[in-house]
């Protein structure tokens, strides 16, 4: 029964960690139609920010998670003014608008490395753990498991009670009647850019916290990441949010199985991607599809 | 590591060389790649017609070059290369290794964790040679007298071992087998201690030894709480110290980890061509098999089995020791391992 719970926490770290950084991707994909894949430097970016904060022993979770999430919104803002936003105007097609977002994740990775140097660095804060019955826990993953709650409750609240929750919704629905409709899609898509990769930022912390941080950080993980938006249903929140959770289960509970045939773990993300394959069969659109 | 050829060669030549001649000695660097190794060896072997070679460095490079060796008949002697998959290899004919292999370090190992009375073991190894090869050695080594409950292989390149460890938490072993590296090693460390794995002992190999384990506070407070390792290394006193200090003279620098093995492997050579009195590498091969036994080498002593491996080597027990705020490898003792 402990062991049980054990790995449902961990489903719920990896998961929460999904959440946060697959938020951004599929909220922007609902307004602007392609998947951006700088979101994987925006993740690492953020990781990068945390460490400014996070190098001394004493230093803030908090306020190194507030730093990142400025920092990576203003990021993404920037990327969206100077380089999506003027593809998008002379009506760039899917490719080209993806293409470019890899391009422009290769400088940001590059720029990281230059800056930062290419080998792995560590956050140096050492997170109290405690038992809690038969469950270990860390200070660190509660602040995390948190934070994907606070996302989750906040962005539903944003998205149904509010006026630009409403537009970002109307848009990503039918954006010709947003339109017509008078919603200011400039100003909700500066607004979306900003908030989604803000998350992204706050997920690289995390996952440099409880890993360590290198220029391929948000790289290593876009892939199941991309798994957890589709499976979701690329566009929707609510379907990211049980995608996430439920990746985080299968991919914890692969590894059970994996060992349990005598294979190496790193056929982890096969089994994540077999769940992937599996739902789409039955619900090609995804779990909110 | 080349210094210590030099200073092999110069001892020679400045005794008179060998069957009358001077020793010329020639460097390329291998970059520790095989593919670089392989064009390096084939330079020496067709431009400067050298026929007998010191290399080469890693276990990956022999594995490339060894074939070709033996299709010309010249001579590889490895200081460097451990890992137990070139035994047995079918181009051994004309490869020797001055350094023990890692069956030695699998079962020195395993000894460590009998001593301390574990009865129940996790070994958790990276998923290559390195890894896998060490994990088969430790576990045949252990030979039922501590049970193995399970073997798990894991990506050095995944960087989240959450669930790996999970595992190990809910098998609740008295031991750990850790074999990988100094980047995986850290992550797993950090989180290990963060599920409270330090109430476990850990027994860790060469891989995970180093000073750039500390860059990770938690993995350094880990590592002091839980872990015992193993490494490679050089016998104290006799030989190995005359050496020394011949080395820290001309060079004004300790020597570094495989500087014995390499000294051994050139004076080796040199002693067999003298024996033979050519330099022709079939004739030798076969002085080396008779040399290599119970030759008192720099690197302690020293025979070679019938392929040319060595059959015994020395390995130290370290431990993490925290001074103040500073965390230090320790020497607990060395073993000799057969």
């Amino acid at each position: 029964m402990g062991e049980f719970a054990q790995i449902l926490l961990n489903a719920a770290i990896t998961g929460s960690i999904y959440l946060l950084a697959g938020t951004g991707l599929t909220l922007t994909y609902g307004l602007l139609r392609f998947p951006n894949f700088a979101y994987a430097e925006f993740i690492t970016f953020g990781g990068y920010i945390g460490y400014l904060l996070l190098q001394k022993p004493d230093g803030s979770l908090p306020l190194a998670v507030a730093a990142a999430f400025f920092a990576t919104g203003l990021l993404s803002l920037f990327s969206h003014l100077l380089c999506f936003r003027p593809l998008v105007n002379r009506r760039a097609s899917l490719i080209p608008l993806m293409v470019a977002s890899i391009g422009l994740g290769y400088i940001i990775r590059y720029s990281i490395g230059e800056m930062w140097s290419w080998a792995a660095l560590s956050y140096q804060p050492v997170w109290q753990a405690f038992d809690l019955g038969p469950v270990r826990v860390t200070a660190l993953w509660l602040y995390l498991i948190g934070a994907a709650l606070f996302t989750g409750i906040g962005l539903h609240l944003l998205l149904t009670r509010t006026k630009t929750g409403k537009a970002i919704r109307a848009i990503a629905g039918n954006p010709d009647l947003a339109l017509v409709s008078g919603i200011n899609r400039d100003r909700i898509t500066f607004f979306t850019c900003f908030l989604g990769a803000g998350f992204a930022g706050v997920a690289g912390v995390f996952r440099a916290a409880d890993t360590q941080l290198s220029p391929v950080l948000g790289w290593d993980i876009l892939l199941p990441i991309f798994a957890v938006v589709i499976l979701g249903g690329i566009g929707s929140f609510y379907g990211l949010i049980m995608a996430a959770f439920l990746l985080g289960l299968a991919e914890n509970f692969g590894v059970i199985l994996l060992q349990a045939v005598g294979l190496s773990t790193e056929y982890r993300m096969a089994i994540a991607f077999l769940v992937l394959i599996l739902v789409l069969i039955f619900r090609p659109k995804g779990l909110a599809g | 590591m080349a210094k210590a050829v030099e200073l092999a060669v110069e001892e020679v030549n400045d005794a008179g060389g060998v069957n009358g001649r001077q020793v010329k000695l020639y460097q390329e660097d291998d970059a520790t790649d095989p593919a670089t190794c392989l064009t390096a060896i084939k330079k020496l072997v067709e431009l400067n017609d050298v026929k007998l070679i010191i290399g080469s460095m890693t276990s990956g490079a022999s594995m490339t070059c060894g074939p070709y060796v033996a299709e010309r008949k010249v001579l590889l002697v490895s200081p460097s290369a451990t890992s137990p998959e070139l035994t047995g290899q079918p181009w051994r004919d004309y490869y020797f290794r001055t350094c023990p292999s890692d069956t030695f370090q699998g079962k020195v190992m395993a000894k460590i964790a009998l001593d301390e009375g574990l009865k129940k073991a996790v070994i958790l190894a990276m998923d290559n040679p390195y890894g896998t090869g060490l994990a088969k050695v430790i576990e045949s080594a252990l030979g039922g007298e501590a049970e193995v409950l399970t073997v798990i292989k894991y990506d050095p390149a995944k960087k989240d071992y959450l669930t790996e460890l999970t595992q190990i938490k809910n098998l609740n072993p008295d031991g750990v087998f850790h074999i990988g590296f100094n980047d995986d090693g850290r992550v797993i460390y950090q989180q290990a201690l963060n599920l409270g794995l330090d109430k476990m002992r850990w027994i860790g190999c060469d891989g995970v030894y180093g000073t750039g384990m500390f860059a990770t506070k938690a993995a350094a407070e880990f590592m002091a709480k839980a872990m015992v390792g193993t490494r490679p290394a050089s016998p104290e006193g006799g030989k190995y110290e005359e050496f020394r200090q011949a080395y820290l003279a001309k060079f004004n620098t300790e020597p570094e980890v495989f500087c014995d093995t390499i000294y051994d492997a050139t004076k080796l050579i040199l002693d067999a061509c003298a024996k033979t009195g050519t330099d022709d590498p079939a004739k030798v091969r076969e002085a080396l098999l008779s040399l290599g036994r119970d030759y008192e080498g720099v690197s302690g002593r020293l025979t070679f089995d019938g392929q040319g491996d060595r059959i015994s080597g020395v390995y130290e027990l370290w431990a993490v020791v925290k001074k103040g705020e500073e965390y230090a490898f320790e020497r607990v003792r060395l073993i000799e391992a057969e």
